[in-house]
């Protein structure tokens, strides 16, 4: 490739992470598919084996208990050979996802469990703002205050035109209700 | 038949919802780090409040404009908007730093209107073949099918280690066993809870694993990329384009079928192409190459809008879906009870000449949108990313509750994204995830329908079936070749 760029398939992320990173993906997906192969086996099983509901459950967990166990060899045949690692341009923030994260829970947690709608007249028409736009101007303004870094007006702002743009095409174009409206 | 589902496609209503999806895609497109699969994944819930062909135009005009915006960002801020920009990005903003950028992108419009049509006709012309063979299949052969779309998916998502790329088909699939059991309505991994007896719902599991893993990447990163220069007159050089003809219909070709191969995508098909007319091109011209070459942009620009056509060859004609934008359409027409496979034509009368008409339409207002839209997407680049990624999470939380109006898919979408955020960091690709869930159910009801049938029967009886025999070799061939690349991978690094 021109330019010293290299090409490897359809996800440039997708390769090699560091030995250890290898390791532990390994390590979780055995878990995983063991638990899985139990949980196929504890299945009912109405008629013949061949039939059976968890079989290709059982089959696919299996496989992937395999693959697990070549990933791990490789994570450790490359640990053991000191082989470097490609790393990428990318620089994680992983402390800053985790407040991202948190940020978000939190806000879908209140929509589940706050419900409310209010609705109003204008010019005939029947319009309603409900929990969900309350509570989404308030989680996208937190958002933009931390990661915009602009003043929280503007932050503000933003997130009212937004949401009510939003919530108004859902609404009222598509008729399609949103989370937290009764 | 055939005449009513084409008027239907050209009606006024259609053709401004076409435009809207066009320019939508172009825009978002053109948006560095908001790639087509995202776009096609939020709209879906945009799609469900409309009928089912307004929905399947809108999708459409989001994925012919989608493909084609990534080439804006890439001349212009030498960014590209999607990773199938990239080659674009190489040899464009060369030129746009030479004072060429409107040559540039005037070119890269014709060859993305050329490369569609490509992939139209060779989905005219292929289509038919492909249902005549598939009406064929039983469910053995399904099942195959169905396998060999999540390993050749798993292979080509994660080039250098295709393992890694199985695995996330694989974990696809698990995720697609929860829920009654089709055949005895056992419940599978349920524990109990109400919501999982529907099973996990796909659509929600994309949106999570493009849409919100996106934003939980690239939020919280702290780098910036600059403000646009100026693009200059956008000229469409048609007689540019008959000077590269040779290589834009090559490159039509690559893509199409690179976009019929379940997985790989218009990043394989650019950059394919890109390496194929490098290595094709006459000397004086091949020296221009990552230094600004006019016919690099038009075999990269003409391959990506070629396989558009090519991935929805296998998803119409098989039900598995070329790659994951095409995956997202499949998601929208099955919102729409539109099962798509090889009894289309019976089950969907005229459907797919509905799909030929507004494929079309959607290129011709590619065209003209994309004049029009590049000096507004160029101001928008201005916008700082902690300003646009934030507006995306309402969009992924509204699309994820407008499938089944249900808060639990709206919490499966939060979890896709931390899923898709934690396997993007150990390096696992999310695409095969996504094929995985889809063909998932498809491969665990033939595969245990093939069983019952072949109970009692002699191995010599399931060999002398000869196209499951051959796909079955397929599939061995496939994880073979995967082995052999990692093992050459490892000696390649040993030998750095």
């Amino acid at each position: 490739m021109a330019d010293g760029q290299h090409f490897s398939g359809e996800d440039e992320n997708a390769g090699f992470a560091s030995p250890g990173q290898d390791l532990i993906a390994a390590a979780v997906l055995a878990l995983l598919s063991l638990w899985i192969m139990i949980e196929s086996v504890r299945l009912d099983s109405p008629g013949s084996l061949t039939t059976a509901p968890g079989l290709l459950p059982f089959l696919t967990a299996g496989s992937l208990c395999a693959m697990a166990a070549y990933l791990a060899s490789m994570a450790i045949r490359r640990h053991r050979n000191r082989i470097a690692t490609v790393l990428l341009d990318e620089k994680p923030d992983h402390l800053r996802t985790l407040v991202l994260v948190g940020f978000i829970g939190a806000y879908l947690l209140c929509i589940q469990l706050i419900n409310f709608d209010y609705t109003f007249l204008l010019g005939g028409m029947r319009l309603g703002y409900g929990a969900f736009e309350v509570l989404t101007i308030i989680a996208l303004t937190t958002i933009l205050s931390v990661f915009w870094r602009r003043a929280l007006w503007s932050c503000l702002a933003v997130s009212i035109a937004w949401v009510t743009l939003l919530a108004g095409v859902f609404r009222y174009v598509f008729t399609i209700p949103l989370p937290g409206s009764i | 038949m055939i005449w009513d589902s084409i008027l239907q496609a050209l009606s006024p209503y259609i053709l401004i919802v076409t435009l809207a999806g066009v320019s939508l895609g172009i825009v978002w497109g053109a948006m560095p780090g908001l790639s087509t699969t995202m776009a096609m994944a939020l709209l879906i819930g945009l799609s469900a409040g409309m009928d089912q062909n307004t929905a399947l135009s809108f999708m459409l005009g989001v994925y012919t404009g989608s493909v084609f915006g990534g080439a804006i960002s890439a001349v212009m801020i030498n960014i590209p908007g999607t990773p199938d920009a990239v080659p674009t990005m190489i040899e464009g903003h060369q030129l746009a730093r030479r004072g060429e950028g409107g040559q540039a992108l005037g070119l890269a419009i014709g060859a993305s209107f050329i490369g569609n049509w490509v992939g139209i006709i060779l989905l005219v012309g292929f289509i038919p073949l492909i249902l005549a063979f598939a009406l064929n299949f039983k469910s053995w052969e399904m099942f195959l099918l169905a396998l060999i779309g999540i390993t050749v998916s798993g292979s080509m998502a994660a080039g250098s280690l295709p393992l890694k790329g199985w695995i996330a088909g694989w974990l696809g699939m698990l995720a697609a066993f929860v829920g009654i059991d089709s055949i005895h309505g056992v419940p599978r991994f349920t524990f109990g809870i109400l919501e999982l007896q529907d099973g996990i719902n796909y659509v929600a599991v994309l949106i999570g694993l493009f849409g919100l893993a996106e934003v939980l990447r690239v939020l919280p990163q702290r780098d910036h990329y600059t403000i646009p220069a100026e693009v200059g007159r956008v000229v469409p050089s048609f007689k540019m384009l008959a000077r590269y003809s040779r290589a834009a219909v090559r490159s039509g070709f690559v893509g199409t079928i690179i976009g019929a191969i379940p997985g790989a995508g218009a990043n394989v098909a650019s950059f394919l192409a890109y390496d194929i007319g490098r290595r094709r091109a006459k000397p004086e011209e091949k020296a221009k190459w990552g230094k600004g070459s006019y016919e690099a942009i038009v075999c990269a620009e003409v391959a990506n809008n070629a396989n558009i056509g090519g991935s929805m060859l296998p998803m119409l004609a098989l039900g598995i879906p070329g790659n994951a934008p095409a995956a997202a359409l499949l998601a929208a027409l099955t919102l729409k009870n539109v099962v798509v496979g090889p009894t289309i034509e019976i089950d969907h009368p005229g459907l797919i000449y509905f799909i030929y008409t507004a494929l079309v339409v959607a290129n011709l207002l590619m065209y003209g949108a994309a004049i029009i839209l590049i000096k507004p997407c160029v101001i928008l680049f201005s916008l700082p990313r902690g300003l646009l990624l934030p507006l995306i999470i309402p969009i992924c939380v509204i699309g994820a509750y407008a499938i089944r109006l249900s808060m639990f898919d709206v919490w499966v979408m939060f979890a896709s994204g931390l899923v898709g955020y934690v396997l993007h960091t150990f390096r696992f690709p999310t695409a095969p995830i996504v094929l995985g869930v889809i063909l998932a159910p498809l491969a665990d009801e033939n595969f245990r329908r093939a069983l019952l049938i072949f109970e009692d029967k002699t191995i010599g009886f399931v060999l002398s079936q000869y196209v499951g025999t051959f796909l079955l070799v397929v599939v061995a061939f496939i994880f073979i070749e995967g082995i052999l690349r990692v093992r050459r991978e490892r000696r390649d690094r040993q030998g750095v």
